[in-house]
C-alpha cells in the first residue's frame, strides 16, 4: 500500500512547478559550484607549481646554501573543490629560516581580499544553504497541506494505515529530491574526469562519503519538515516555524557557539605567544653572547704578557677547543629556545583545542554544523589543516637545516675576514668558491598525506551523529503523524 | 484636490495605509519573523561589542608585550618592533575583510613591510562559521523578511477577495498600490528601527568609544540596510503584482533571493577571477626576492671594495665604515623602493581592473550593493589593506629617522665592528630602552568626506533600485487583472 | 411608469484579444426595489458583466451606468453608488469582524461610525454576538459571507451587486441570506445578483435574465414566470429550442 502513496508522492512532486524550478536551481548551482571549483583548483595548482619553480630558479642563482631563500608551500588538494573549509583562510606557505619558527603566512584571502568579501561558492555551501532550504520547501506542507486540500481524508477513507501513509510520503519526497542531487554529483564527477583532474582511489572515496553526508544532511531537514508539518494545523504556520528553525540551525547556532566558546575560554593571541617567544629568544641569545664575550676575554687573558708570535701560536693551538666550546654553547642556547618554544606552543595548542572542542560541541546542536564539520574533516580542510601542515613544515625545517649544515654552511651565518693592514673581505658563510649550487640536491617539502582512513576516522563521529539525528527526526515525524488530528 | 479629499475630507490613502499597517502588525507572520529579526539584530550588536572588547584586549596585550620586549633591550639596533592593527568599533559591525587581512607588522627601518597573522589564519576556528555581524543579518535576514511580506501583497489580496471589495469602492488603483508600498515599508521598517536603536544604545552603554564620524558612518550603514530591505520589499511586491498566484510569486521571489544573496556575488567574483587575468602575487614576490638577493650580493661586493680601499684602522674607522654602510643602505633602499613600487603599481592596476569587473557584476544583486556600500562606509572594504600599507610606509620613514637619531645609523643591514679594547665604551651604553620613545603609529584612515565619496555611488544605486522597483510595482499594479 | 434604472447595461459587449466573446450585446436595467438575477452556467458571461460594472474590466462596446454615471468615463464617481459582495469572501483573517467592517465602511465613505452602529449591522445580518470581536481566521464560510453582506449593507449605496452570493452556503444560511436580500429590496435598493441556482433565482428575483455564451437570451419578470417552469425554460433557452 505504501508504494502507491510513494508513487503518488513522487509523481506529485515531479509534475509540480515547484519541483522543476527548485530541482533545476539546485542542479545548476551544484554543477556551477563544482565547475568553478575545479577551475579555481587548477589555477591554484598552477600557482603552487609556479611558486616552487620560481623559488628553485632563484636558488639556482646562489652560490651557497645559506643564502637560499626557502619556503615550504602547502599543496592544494582536490577535495578543496567540494569543501573549501578554512583552506583560503590559512597561509599558503611558510618561510624556512633559522631565525624564526615555521609560520604559515599569506592566506589566499589576505592576498586577495576580493575573494574574501563574498566567500566561496563551493558545493558544501550549496548543500548547506540551498538544499536544506529546498528540503523544507518540499515538506513544510506534507501533512497539514494535504489536510487543507482535503486529500488526507480522501486517502484515509481507504484501507490504509497511518504508518504506511507516512512511510510512503517520506519515501516519495525523498526520492524526488535525491534524484537531482545525485545526478548533479555524478555530473560533477564526470567533470572532474573530463577536466583532467587527477583523482586517486582515496579521493574518490572521500568524494563518495561527501555525497553520502550531503544526502544525510538534506534528509535530516526533510524529516524535520514533516515533523513540524504534523505538529501544526496550518501550512503557513509550519512554513514560518521551519524558516526560523532553518535560520537558527544554518546561520545562528554555528556562529553563536564559536563566539560563546571564544568568550568562555579565552586563548592568548598568536601575537602574544610570538612576542613572548621572541623575548625569551632574545634573552637567551644575549646570555649566549655575554657568555662568549666573557669566555673570549678569559681566553685572551693569558696572552697579555706574551709576544705576538707566542700569542698567535697559543691562539692557533687553542682555537679548535674554543670553537667547540662556543659551538656547544650555541647549540645549548638553540636547544633552550626550541624547548621553550615547544613547551609554549604545546600549551597554546592545548588551550586552543579545548576552546575548539567547546565551540564545536555547542555548534553540534544544529545538523548544519554536524554536516559542515563532517565534510571539512573528510576533505581535510578543517581547523586541523594548519596544525598538520605546520608540523610537517617543522620537520622539513629540521631536515633542511641539517642538510645545509652538511653542505658546510653555518645556516645564515656570515663571515667577515679583516686582515690587519691588508684590506679585507666580507662574504656569507659556506662555500666560497663561487660555484652555483645544485638545486637538485635540495630536500623538497612534501605536503602531509591525509589518507582516506584518517579522513574517515576524523569524520565518522560527526557522520554518525548526523545519522542518529536522522533516526530521531524520523521517529519524531512518525509519532507526530500517528497523533495528527485529521479532522 | 477634490479627488484626494472626497469622502468627508478623509483621504482614501490614509484609510488604506492604516489598514495596511494594522494588517501586517497583527499577523502571526509578523510576530514570528520580526521576533527573529529583532533578536538577531540585537545579538549582532552584542556579539560585535564583545568582539570589539576582546580584540581591544588582545591589541593592548600584544602592544604591552612588544613594549616589554623593547624595554628588555639596551640597543635600539636589536629591537624587533611590532605594530598591531588597532580594532575599530565599526569593523565588528561590518567585518568586511578585516578578519582576512593581517593584523601584525614587523617593523624594520628598511625593506617592504607586510601584514601577517590575520585573525582567521591565526584562529581558523572562527573561520569555520565566520562571524555574525550586522551586515550578515541585513543581507540574509532582512531580505528574507522583506520577501515574506511582499510576495503576496497584491495577489494574496486577490485570492482572499478583498482586492475586488476594495476596488468596488470609489478608490483609485494608484491609491491602493501606493498605500500598499508605503504601508508595508513603514509597517516593517519602523519596528526594525527599534532593535537597531537598542543596539546603538548598547554601544553607548558598553562604553564603546565612537567618534561623531563613526556615528555618521554607522547611521549611513543603517540607512543602506533599510534601503536594501526596501529594494527587496518593492521587488517582491512588484512580483506579486505580476504573477497571478501567490504560491508562484513566492517561489519566484525565493529564487531571486537565493540568486542575489548567495549566487550572484560569489559567482561574479569567481568569474572575474578567471576572466580577468592577474599575474599571481607569488610571481611578483619572487621578482622582489630576486632583486633583494642581487642587492645583497652587490652590497657585499661594495663592502669588500670599501674594506680593501680604506685600510687604515684608526680611531674614526668604524665611524667611516658606518657612514659608508649608511649611504649604501640609502641608495639601495631608494633603488629597491623604486623597483618595488613599479612592480606593485603594475600588479595593482591589473588587480584593480579585476576587482572592478567582479564588483560591477556583483552589483546586479541588491544585497551585494548593500555589502559593498556598508564596507566602504565602515572602511573595511578591499582597499583597507592598501590604505593600511600606505600608512605603514609613512610610519617606516619616521621609524628610520628615529633609529638614525638613536643609533647614528638608519638601521637596516649593518655590520657593527667591535675591536677588542673598545669594550669600555659599550658598558656605559647598557641602559634599558624606553619603549615610549618609539614613534607613535597613527592610522590616517579616511575622512568622512572620502568615505562618503567612496560609498555614495552604491548608496545612490540602492536608492535607484528602490525607486525602480517602486515604479515597477506601481505600473504592474495599474495593469493588474483583478478579476 | 418606467422608472430610471439604477443599474443599467446597454449593448454591453466584451471581446477578448484572442477573439473569444464573453459578453455579446447584453442590455438590461435594474430599478430601485428590484432584484435582478443573472442566471446562467459557468462561462455564460454573468461575472463578466459584473466585472464591467465595477471597472475591473473595460468593455469593448456598449455602456454600463450606475445611478446614471457611466462607469467607463467616471469609475470612481460611479463606484460611490454601488456596494459589492464578491464570490470569494476570505476578507482579512487577522482582523475581527468589526475591524473588517470598519475598514470597508470607511472606504465606502462612512467615517466615524460608532461601535454600536457596526454591531447593529452585524446583528442585522445574523452574526452571533460573540463573533463580533473575533478574528476572521476561525470563521466558517457562512459567517464570512455574513460579514461580507454587512459590508455591502453598511455602505447604504442605492445599487448592490452580488456575485454568486449563495454558493457554498448551507440551507439555513442561504435562507437567512435570502431574507436579507428581500429586506434590502424593501428599502428600495436596486440589486443585481448572479447565480447558477435556478431555485434560488425563482425565490428572490423580480426579474431573471437568462444568459448563455455571453448572450442575454431572455429577460422574464416574476409575473411571467409564475406560469412557467423556470428550470425547463432555462434548459430550453440554452439549448436553443426557444427563440428569444
Amino acid at each position: 500500500m505504501w508504494k502507491i502513496i510513494a508513487e503518488k508522492e513522487l509523481k506529485d512532486h515531479l509534475q509540480s512547478a515547484r519541483f522543476i524550478v527548485t530541482a533545476g536551481i539546485s542542479m545548476l548551482l551544484l554543477i556551477l559550484s563544482m565547475g568553478l571549483g575545479i577551475q579555481h583548483f587548477k589555477a591554484r595548482i598552477a600557482q603552487h607549481d609556479q611558486a616552487i619553480q620560481m623559488m628553485l630558479e632563484t636558488a639556482a642563482q646562489q652560490t651557497n646554501w645559506s643564502t637560499v631563500p626557502v619556503a615550504a608551500y602547502r599543496k592544494p588538494d582536490v577535495m578543496e573543490v567540494f569543501v573549501n573549509g578554512v583552506n583560503s583562510d590559512i597561509g599558503r606557505f611558510s618561510e624556512i629560516t633559522l631565525m624564526r619558527n615555521v609560520r604559515l603566512v599569506r592566506s589566499e584571502f589576505s592576498d586577495d581580499p576580493m575573494l574574501a568579501v563574498f566567500q566561496f561558492l563551493d558545493p558544501t555551501f550549496v548543500v548547506l544553504i540551498v538544499l536544506s532550504l529546498l528540503a523544507i520547501l518540499f515538506t513544510y506542507n506534507a501533512v497539514n497541506g494535504e489536510k487543507e486540500s482535503g486529500t488526507l481524508k480522501l486517502v484515509f477513507a481507504n484501507g490504509i494505515s497511518r504508518a504506511e501513509f507516512i512511510l510512503g510520503k517520506l519515501t516519495g519526497g525523498w526520492v524526488a529530491l535525491l534524484v537531482p542531487v545525485v545526478l548533479s554529483f555524478m555530473i560533477g564527477g564526470l567533470m572532474l574526469i573530463l577536466m583532467g583532474v587527477e583523482m586517486g582511489a582515496p579521493q574518490w572515496g572521500k568524494f563518495g562519503f561527501f555525497v553520502l553526508a550531503s544526502v544525510l544532511y538534506f534528509t535530516c531537514f526533510m524529516l524535520i519538515g514533516v515533523l513540524v508539518s504534523s505538529f501544526t494545523a496550518r501550512s503557513s504556520i509550519s512554513f514560518l516555524v521551519l524558516l526560523v528553525v532553518w535560520i537558527s540551525s544554518v546561520l545562528i547556532i554555528p556562529k553563536a557557539s564559536t563566539m560563546l566558546a571564544g568568550q568562555a575560554m579565552p586563548v592568548p593571541t598568536a601575537d602574544e605567544v610570538e612576542s613572548r617567544l621572541a623575548s625569551f629568544a632574545t634573552q637567551a641569545r644575549t646570555e649566549y653572547f655575554g657568555g662568549m664575550q666573557e669566555r673570549w676575554r678569559e681566553r685572551f687573558r693569558p696572552t697579555e704578557g706574551m709576544k705576538p708570535d707566542e700569542a698567535t701560536q697559543y691562539q692557533a693551538e687553542n682555537r679548535p677547543m674554543w670553537e667547540k666550546e662556543d659551538n656547544d654553547a650555541r647549540q645549548e642556547m638553540e636547544k633552550k629556545i626550541a624547548d621553550h618554544g615547544a613547551r609554549v606552543y604545546e600549551e597554546y595548542y592545548n588551550q586552543k583545542t579545548r576552546q575548539e572542542q567547546l565551540a564545536f560541541s555547542l555548534a553540534k546542536m544544529s545538523p548544519a554544523s554536524m554536516f559542515q564539520l563532517a565534510v571539512m574533516k573528510l576533505a581535510g580542510t578543517d581547523t586541523g589543516l594548519k596544525r598538520r601542515h605546520e608540523d610537517a613544515m617543522k620537520n622539513y625545517r629540521d631536515q633542511f637545516m641539517k642538510f645545509v649544515q652538511q653542505k658546510g654552511g653555518g645556516f645564515g651565518g656570515m663571515r667577515i675576514t679583516i686582515g690587519r693592514g691588508s684590506g679585507g673581505n666580507v662574504s656569507m658563510g659556506g662555500a666560497q668558491d663561487g660555484k652555483k649550487i645544485d638545486v637538485g640536491e635540495m630536500p623538497r617539502f612534501q605536503s602531509p598525506h591525509y589518507t582516506l582512513g584518517e579522513a574517515l576516522t576524523a569524520s565518522l563521529f560527526d557522520l554518525g551523529l548526523l545519522a542518529i539525528f536522522n533516526i530521531l527526526a524520523f521517529i519524531g515525524a512518525f509519532i507526530a503523524f500517528l497523533r495528527f488530528d485529521m479532522r | 484636490m477634490e479627488k484626494l479629499l472626497r469622502n468627508d475630507g478623509v483621504p482614501m490613502i490614509k484609510i488604506l495605509l492604516e489598514k495596511e499597517l494594522r494588517d501586517i502588525i497583527s499577523s502571526t507572520k509578523f510576530a514570528i519573523t520580526f521576533g527573529a529579526a529583532a533578536i538577531l539584530v540585537i545579538l549582532s550588536f552584542y556579539v560585535g561589542i564583545r568582539n570589539y572588547e576582546e580584540s581591544m584586549r588582545e591589541f593592548e596585550a600584544a602592544r604591552a608585550v612588544n613594549a616589554n620586549n623593547v624595554a628588555a633591550l639596551t640597543d635600539w639596533r636589536q629591537v624587533q618592533h611590532k605594530l598591531f592593527r588597532k580594532p575599530q568599533p565599526l569593523q565588528v559591525l561590518v567585518s568586511g575583510v578585516t578578519n582576512d587581512i593581517g593584523r601584525t607588522t614587523e617593523v624594520r627601518p628598511q625593506g617592504e613591510l607586510t601584514l601577517i597573522n590575520s585573525r582567521y589564519n591565526v584562529d581558523p576556528l572562527f573561520a569555520v562559521f565566520r562571524f555574525l555581524d550586522l551586515t550578515f543579518v541585513v543581507i540574509i535576514v532582512f531580505s528574507l523578511f522583506a520577501i515574506l511580506f511582499g510576495y503576496d501583497a497584491i495577489n494574496g489580496e486577490k485570492e482572499s477577495g478583498t482586492l475586488k471589495l476594495i476596488l468596488s469602492n470609489s478608490v483609485s488603483r494608484a491609491d491602493v498600490v501606493l498605500s500598499k508600498l508605503l504601508g508595508s515599508f513603514l509597517a516593517l521598517v519602523v519596528p526594525l528601527l527599534v532593535p537597531i536603536l537598542v543596539g546603538c544604545l548598547m554601544l553607548i552603554g558598553f562604553g564603546i568609544p565612537m567618534s561623531g564620524t563613526e556615528w555618521t558612518q554607522l547611521g549611513l550603514v543603517i540607512v543602506a540596510g533599510l534601503l536594501c530591505f526596501g529594494a527587496f520589499l518593492m521587488l517582491s511586491i512588484m512580483i506579486s503584482a505580476s504573477v497571478t498566484r501567490s504560491s508562484a510569486s513566492f517561489l519566484l521571489s525565493l529564487v531571486i533571493w537565493i540568486f542575489s544573496v548567495l549566487i550572484i556575488p560569489k559567482g561574479a567574483v569567481l568569474v572575474a577571477a578567471q576572466a580577468v587575468d592577474v599575474p599571481s602575487l607569488d610571481g611578483v614576490e619572487a621578482q622582489k626576492r630576486k632583486f633583494t638577493l642581487q642587492q645583497f650580493d652587490q652590497r657585499f661586493q661594495k663592502m669588500g671594495e670599501f674594506l680593501r680601499a680604506d685600510i687604515t684602522r684608526d680611531e674614526t674607522w668604524s665611524q667611516r665604515f658606518a657612514a659608508f654602510q649608511d649611504s649604501l643602505n640609502k641608495s639601495f633602499e631608494t633603488e629597491r623602493e623604486e623597483y618595488f613600487r613599479k612592480l606593485n603599481e603594475d600588479w595593482r592596476n591589473k588587480k584593480d581592473r579585476q576587482e572592478q569587473w567582479a564588483f560591477s557584476m556583483a552589483r546586479v544583486s541588491p544585497t551585494a550593493v548593500f555589502q559593498i556600500a556598508a564596507m566602504s562606509l565602515a572602511n573595511t572594504d578591499v582597499s583597507l589593506k592598501r590604505r593600511y600599507l600606505e600608512d605603514l610606509d609613512r610610519y617606516q620613514e619616521g621609524y628610520a629617522e628615529f633609529l638614525r637619531k638613536k643609533t647614528g645609523s638608519s638601521g637596516g643591514m649593518h655590520i657593527v665592528m667591535r675591536f677588542s679594547g673598545q669594550q669600555g665604551a659599550q658598558e656605559e651604553e647598557r641602559k634599558p630602552l624606553n619603549p615610549t620613545e618609539l614613534p607613535e603609529f597613527t592610522e590616517r584612515g579616511r575622512t568622512l568626506g572620502e568615505t562618503l565619496s567612496a560609498s555614495l555611488a552604491d548608496l545612490g544605486l540602492l536608492a535607484v533600485l528602490n525607486i525602480l522597483f517602486f515604479v515597477g510595482a506601481f505600473i504592474r499594479f495599474l495593469r493588474f487583472d483583478v478579476r | 411608469m418606467k422608472q430610471q434604472s439604477i443599474i443599467e447595461a446597454e449593448g454591453l459587449t466584451k471581446v477578448y484579444e484572442d477573439g473569444h466573446c464573453a459578453l455579446d450585446h447584453a442590455s438590461f436595467g435594474v430599478q430601485p426595489g428590484e432584484v435582478f438575477c443573472l442566471l446562467g452556467g459557468n462561462g455564460a458571461g454573468k461575472t463578466t458583466a459584473i466585472n464591467i460594472f465595477l471597472g475591473f474590466l473595460p468593455q469593448t462596446e456598449g455602456t454600463a451606468r450606475i445611478n446614471g454615471v457611466d462607469v467607463r468615463t467616471d469609475p470612481l464617481e460611479a463606484k460611490k453608488h454601488v456596494a459589492y459582495l464578491s464570490d470569494v469572501v476570505m476578507l482579512y483573517p487577522n482582523f475581527t469582524a468589526r475591524q473588517n467592517l470598519d475598514f470597508f465602511a470607511r472606504l465606502g465613505g462612512k467615517q466615524n461610525l460608532s461601535r454600536e452602529q457596526y454591531y447593529s449591522v452585524l446583528q442585522q445580518v445574523g452574526l452571533q454576538e460573540k463573533a463580533y470581536e473575533q478574528k476572521l481566521k476561525g470563521f466558517s464560510k457562512g459567517m464570512r459571507q455574513k460579514v461580507g453582506l454587512a459590508i455591502a449593507i453598511i455602505k447604504e449605496a442605492p445599487a448592490i451587486i452580488l456575485d454568486e452570493p449563495t454558493s457554498g452556503l448551507d440551507p439555513k444560511a442561504a435562507n437567512e441570506f435570502q431574507s436579507m436580500i428581500l429586506h434590502l429590496r424593501s428599502k428600495g435598493r436596486a440589486i443585481l445578483m448572479s447565480t447558477h441556482d435556478i431555485f434560488r433565482a425563482k425565490e428572490v428575483a423580480d426579474t431573471v435574465g437568462i444568459m448563455n455564451e455571453g448572450k442575454m437570451l431572455a429577460i422574464k419578470s416574476r409575473k411571467e414566470l409564475e406560469h412557467e417552469d423556470l428550470e425547463k425554460l432555462y434548459l430550453n433557452y440554452i439549448h436553443g429550442k426557444v427563440a428569444a
